[in-house]
């Protein structure tokens, strides 16, 4: 190997690319020289025909891009945050206290309303006692021919009672009419022996209804004599009922020994509660 | 236009002038046709290369921005067009063609009247690729051996390399 040569190859290469030169002189075709230049020229022309630079275009579609891309991060983070503080809200609070105070909001409430609902019965009730009380009264309540003694009217009217005893002679109803439940005062009207005939008033019966069998007395004392004249005939069921009806109306009215007494049997008179 | 450097050019033209491209094409077309005649074998491949480098140069125009010297960036992509074409012809090959189809094995088997052109041409074809394409950049391009290294992507020291045994090579071949 010759190291001289070796040493010198810088000029040998440059030998080279003087034969290289004196030798190499190709060039393009014409041909293509034209498509190359009229490619060139026609990109040339295709931007300037665009109406407008996309430089700029990108430039601001990318400062868009950032801008909304922030807000809309800013957002979220801000409805992250009001999200997560109405959370904590909700989870500091004891469910059971809540609970508690909904069952104690509940049962104060029931209480209430039933305690209301209870004096509404009660109002209700009442208003109902003094209409039946007041329709009582305006049936008790009649226009009577005044006493020859200046007696109060009539102010109690009672439907009469079945009776058992129905025969015209029968001696009950004989006896009946000699009670000593005679009234006093006032008109009385008492049903005859016939359970058909109609009571009829003794004095202005144009002045009384006659659609069906009624009693009048003009105070309680009559009304507790027509009772006992009741049981004295025998009439167990007919003074019963009187006597229930009568301590309804009359619930602290005295009640005489003729009508407390046990009976034959054995039952004492016994009236509901009132 | 004359008195524009080749940046100078290149850059009016990606502002929209057609006489600087005409400039700038005047000044490299003769080298360029030159580097991509002796990498392949037939004349018709040799102008679809270099139709398709100044294709890709027009293209690439709006991103020129003349950091590097004009030919060092044509001239990149003279030889990555090079490349991909070679690898397209060899699918699967990791490495370019020692030698250009054709080109004898031995420089010694040229015939003896063939014209010292051919011979020359002839003799770069039996080059490997990389001291071919190596030895075609310094000669056509200008470039410096750091230059052309950064445009094959070695060290310097490797294009020295390379270019002194292609010289070596045809020196031997030439010598009667």
């Amino acid at each position: 190997m010759n190291t001289h040569d070796k040493d010198n190859w810088p000029d040998d290469l440059e030998a080279l690319q003087r034969r290289y030169r004196s030798e190499a002189t190709e060039e393009p075709p014409e041909l293509l020289d034209q498509a190359v230049l009229n490619r060139a020229r026609r990109e040339v022309e295709r931007r300037a025909t665009r109406p407008w630079n996309f430089g700029w275009m990108h430039a601001t579609a990318s400062v868009a891009l950032v801008v909304l891309g922030l807000a809309l991060i800013l957002e979220l983070r801000e409805s992250a945050e009001l999200a997560k503080d109405h959370g904590a809200a909700i989870e500091a609070r004891d469910p059971r206290a809540d609970a508690q105070s909904v069952r104690e909001t509940d049962a104060g409430a029931e209480a209430t309303f039933r305690q209301r609902k209870a004096e509404q019965m009660e109002a209700e009730q009442e208003i109902q006692k003094s209409v039946l009380l007041r329709e009582l009264r305006e049936d008790a309540v009649r226009p009577t021919a005044p006493s020859a003694a200046g007696a109060p009217p009539v102010v109690i009217v009672r439907p009469a009672p079945p009776l058992q005893q129905n025969e015209p002679d029968d001696p009950a109803s004989a006896a009946l009419g000699d009670s000593a439940a005679t009234p006093a005062r006032g008109q009385r009207q008492e049903r005859t022996a016939s359970a058909a005939a109609p009571l009829e008033a003794e004095a202005s019966p144009d002045e009384w209804e006659t659609d069906g069998d009624l009693l009048v007395f003009s105070s309680a004392a009559e009304w507790l004599d027509y009772i006992i004249g009741l049981r004295q005939v025998g009439e167990e069921d007919a003074w019963r009922s009187e006597l229930d009806a009568f301590r309804q109306a009359f619930p602290d009215y005295p009640v005489p020994e003729a009508l407390t007494r046990p009976d034959a049997n054995g039952d004492e008179a016994t009236a509901g509660d009132g | 236009m004359r008195d524009l450097n080749d940046e100078e050019l290149m850059l009016r033209y990606a502002a929209g002038e057609m006489q600087a491209f005409e400039e700038l094409y005047g000044r490299y077309r003769a080298a360029l046709y030159r580097y991509f005649r002796r990498q392949v074998p037939d004349e018709a491949t040799a102008n679809d290369l270099y139709q398709g480098c100044w294709e890709k140069a027009i293209a690439a125009r709006s991103r020129y921005r003349a950091r590097a010297p004009f030919r060092a960036w044509l001239f990149r992509i003279a030889h990555n067009h090079v490349v991909d074409h070679h690898r397209a012809q060899r699918p699967g090959a990791d490495t370019e063609p020692d030698q250009l189809p054709g080109a004898p094995a031995d420089p010694g088997d040229l015939a003896d009247d063939t014209s010292r052109r051919a011979r020359l041409a002839e003799l770069l074809g039996t080059l490997p690729f990389e001291q071919r394409n190596t030895l075609l950049l310094h000669f056509e391009s200008g470039l410096d051996l750091e230059a052309i290294g950064q445009l094959c992507g070695v060290g310097r020291e490797t294009v020295k390399s390379r270019l002194r045994y292609a010289t070596r090579k045809l020196k031997q071949a030439l010598s009667p």
